[in-house]
């Protein structure tokens, strides 16, 4: 140790040097860990939907038509076995992320969650029951959609399977990781929700940067969403009848949501036709239409995002080169001023070896006290993500341990390049 | 008989600095290898101390083969046995001068042994006198005190063998005299010192003294 304490104060500037570019050197290899991290969830994420073809299932309940055929209870029914039997479906999945608001009350976050934030329009809230309601951004999700979207949670869990199965008022909710701090698990919030109250209970929270394919986006960042379970009814709307009756609008929404969805399938447009024609025929519904959907998008989206991954990795190479070169460079200049010590301790007692050994242990730890500020940069940029700081942490360790062994052979080679056996003749 | 050189040769590339060159020595003696500069007595030195491997020929240390070791064992061969004084003693710049003779107290585990070493240093200062400079930073010394320092840091660990390559280069006579007198001094513990030098004066204090012609070496005196 106090060999590697001299080595320290020996040059220091050049130590100092090699401490800066260690830092930038790590803050590269943070950004490539996040973004890489980042560009194979969304790689996989795209990957579920690559080469598949969209549909999107539209209803064509537009004014009158909507008024006239929820003027029939057994519509409901209909509809309700409809969108019952699309999801049932082994021919293809029937995937829902439907953008919606809902009222939170006494909301506790900022304008950002805000439904219409981004569009620059100010928070906006409505009454009920005596309490004002915040419109929030929120998102209703079928089961399918964190799988396919690879969606990772940095607290608690998702929805289980008898949660998207409407039973009470209570609902669980899963929030985007900017909520962290503003509502913890466990937490029971009053939500607005197609116009019926529910109690909201928090039972997960997102891990930040995760994004999902929605209904009308490509690409959806959860950061700012809560998300709920896209329920479905436990008993044919006719059962429910009186519940229809109290709660129209819901019924209705909640209906017609479950019913519009996308059908994500690598069958060719005619056999889904012929697949939801007969679903069709067997409920009684036919009022909708199929839309050819975004496969090209989405194709183009993962094409760009494994081009983007390239582009990075090649950014980070470079970088890795210039600096690794830098290193080496400050490393040759350090050696060579520092040749008179190297003497000392080879007369003293020390071999050759072992005074490269200490030189490679001052870099080890210079490259470690270099990773430190990146690391807290990542903790806090990332909501302290486990698996990116761990990815983050392998990374450093890695690239430390063959900085360390590039720098014992190197100095081992200007060692023997200068003779510093010879070099003790004075 | 401490060591033998048997028919060693040494070269550089195609440079031959010396061939089959033969010498020996017993424990409890100052010998003082002479000769123009450049015909290969540092490197001669060198080789008795580890620091170098002869090309070819035989090196023989108390009956071991010393010419085939490693690096790593000649380097300890050194720290147990040779104490190594150059023309120009290195320093670490960054540390006092008690620092800089203690260095080799670093690669020493035993506590007792270290204690009796830093009294050795103590006594060879006050010999030297540079007792009152142990506590300065070493740029602050002249050229001789520095070699001073040097040649204490040498003696610390008592080592049998003591090779010196121009030892009192940059000594004024009075302080050559009293360290060529210190050798002298050690041989009743049977420690054997190997001089190389240009200096009849430095010879003149030996007990044997070799030639080392291009031809090879031969004794003097």
């Amino acid at each position: 140790m106090r060999i590697i304490h001299i080595l320290f104060k020996q040059g220091k500037l050049l130590n100092f040097l090699n401490l800066f570019i260690a830092i930038i050197l790590f803050l590269f290899l943070m950004a490539l860990s996040i973004n890489m991290q980042q560009a194979k969830l969304e790689v996989g994420t795209m990957s579920h939907f690559k080469n598949k073809q969209l549909y999107k299932i539209s209803d064509g309940l537009i004014n009158e038509e909507d008024v006239n055929f929820f003027a029939k209870p057994s519509n409901y029914d209909r509809l309700h076995d409809f969108s019952e039997l699309m999801h049932a479906s082994t021919q293809f999945q029937y995937y829902i992320a439907n953008w919606q608001p809902i009222g939170i009350s006494d909301f506790k976050g900022s304008a950002i969650f805000g439904a219409y934030y981004e569009l620059g329009h100010s928070e906006q809230t409505s009454n009920r029951d005596g309490k004002e309601y915040s419109s929030i951004k929120s998102v209703q999700v079928t089961q399918n959609v964190f799988d396919l979207n690879v969606v990772q949670l940095q607290q608690g869990r998702t929805f289980d399977a008898d949660e998207y199965i409407l039973t009470g008022d209570n609902i669980p909710i899963i929030l985007g990781a900017e909520y962290a701090g503003v509502y913890q698990l466990g937490d029971q919030i009053d939500i607005d929700y197609y116009f019926q109250t529910f109690k909201g209970t928090v039972v997960g929270i997102v891990q930040p940067l995760q994004k999902i394919v929605t209904n009308s986006r490509p690409e959806l960042l959860l950061d700012r969403y809560v998300l709920l379970p896209l329920m479905s009814l436990s008993d044919p709307p006719s059962y429910l009848n009186k519940n229809a009756v109290k709660y129209p609008v819901f019924f209705k929404a909640l209906l017609l949501t479950r019913a519009n969805g996308m059908i994500i399938s690598e069958l060719d447009p005619l056999s889904i036709r012929k697949i939801v024609g007969s679903i069709a025929q067997k409920t009684g519904f036919d009022q909708f239409s199929i839309i050819g959907a975004d496969s090209l998008r989405i194709n183009t989206l993962v094409q760009m995002t494994e081009a983007n991954q390239f582009t990075l990795l090649l950014v980070s190479s470079l970088m890795f080169v210039i600096t690794m070169s830098i290193l080496l460079l400050t490393l040759f200049i350090k050696t060579k001023k520092n040749v008179s010590t190297y003497k000392v301790l080879l007369i003293s007692g020390a071999t050759l070896n072992h005074v490269c050994l200490m030189i490679s242990i001052q870099s080890f730890i210079t490259y470690l006290i270099g990773s430190i500020i990146p690391c807290l940069i990542t903790m806090i940029l990332t909501g302290f993500s486990i698996p990116i700081f761990l990815t983050y942490l392998l990374l450093v360790l890695l690239l430390s341990l063959f900085m360390t062994i590039m720098t014992y052979l190197f100095v081992k080679k200007i060692f023997s390049k200068l003779d510093i056996v010879r070099e003790l003749k004075g | 008989m401490l060591l033998a050189l048997k028919n060693i040769s040494k070269q550089y590339n195609k440079h031959v600095v010396f061939s089959q060159i033969d010498f020996s020595c017993d424990t409890g003696k100052v010998i003082a290898i002479k000769g123009k500069s450049g015909v290969g007595k540092s490197t001669m030195l060198n080789i008795l101390a580890g620091l170098e491997r002869p090309t070819s020929g035989q090196y023989i240390y108390q009956n071991k083969q010393m010419e085939h070791r490693s690096y790593n064992f000649l380097t300890k061969f050194r720290s147990s046995t040779i104490g190594y004084i150059s023309q120009f003693s290195p320093m670490i710049p960054e540390l006092t001068v008690l620092e800089n003779i203690s260095v080799p107290l670093w690669f020493e585990k035993e506590e007792d042994q270290k204690q009796q070493y830093m009294k050795q240093i103590e006594a060879l200062s006050y010999l030297f006198e540079i007792e009152h400079l142990l506590h300065q930073n070493v740029k602050s010394l002249s050229g001789g005190q520095l070699q001073r320092a040097g040649i204490i840091r040498a003696l610390v660990k008592n080592p049998p063998l003591i090779i010196a390559d121009e030892p009192t280069g940059s000594l004024d006579d009075e302080t050559a005299s009293l360290i060529l007198n210190h050798f002298t001094s050690l041989k009743v513990n049977g420690t054997t010192t190997i001089i190389a030098t240009h200096n009849d004066s430095v010879s003149n204090h030996c007990d044997e003294t070799y030639l080392l012609l291009k031809e090879g070496l031969v004794y003097a005196q």
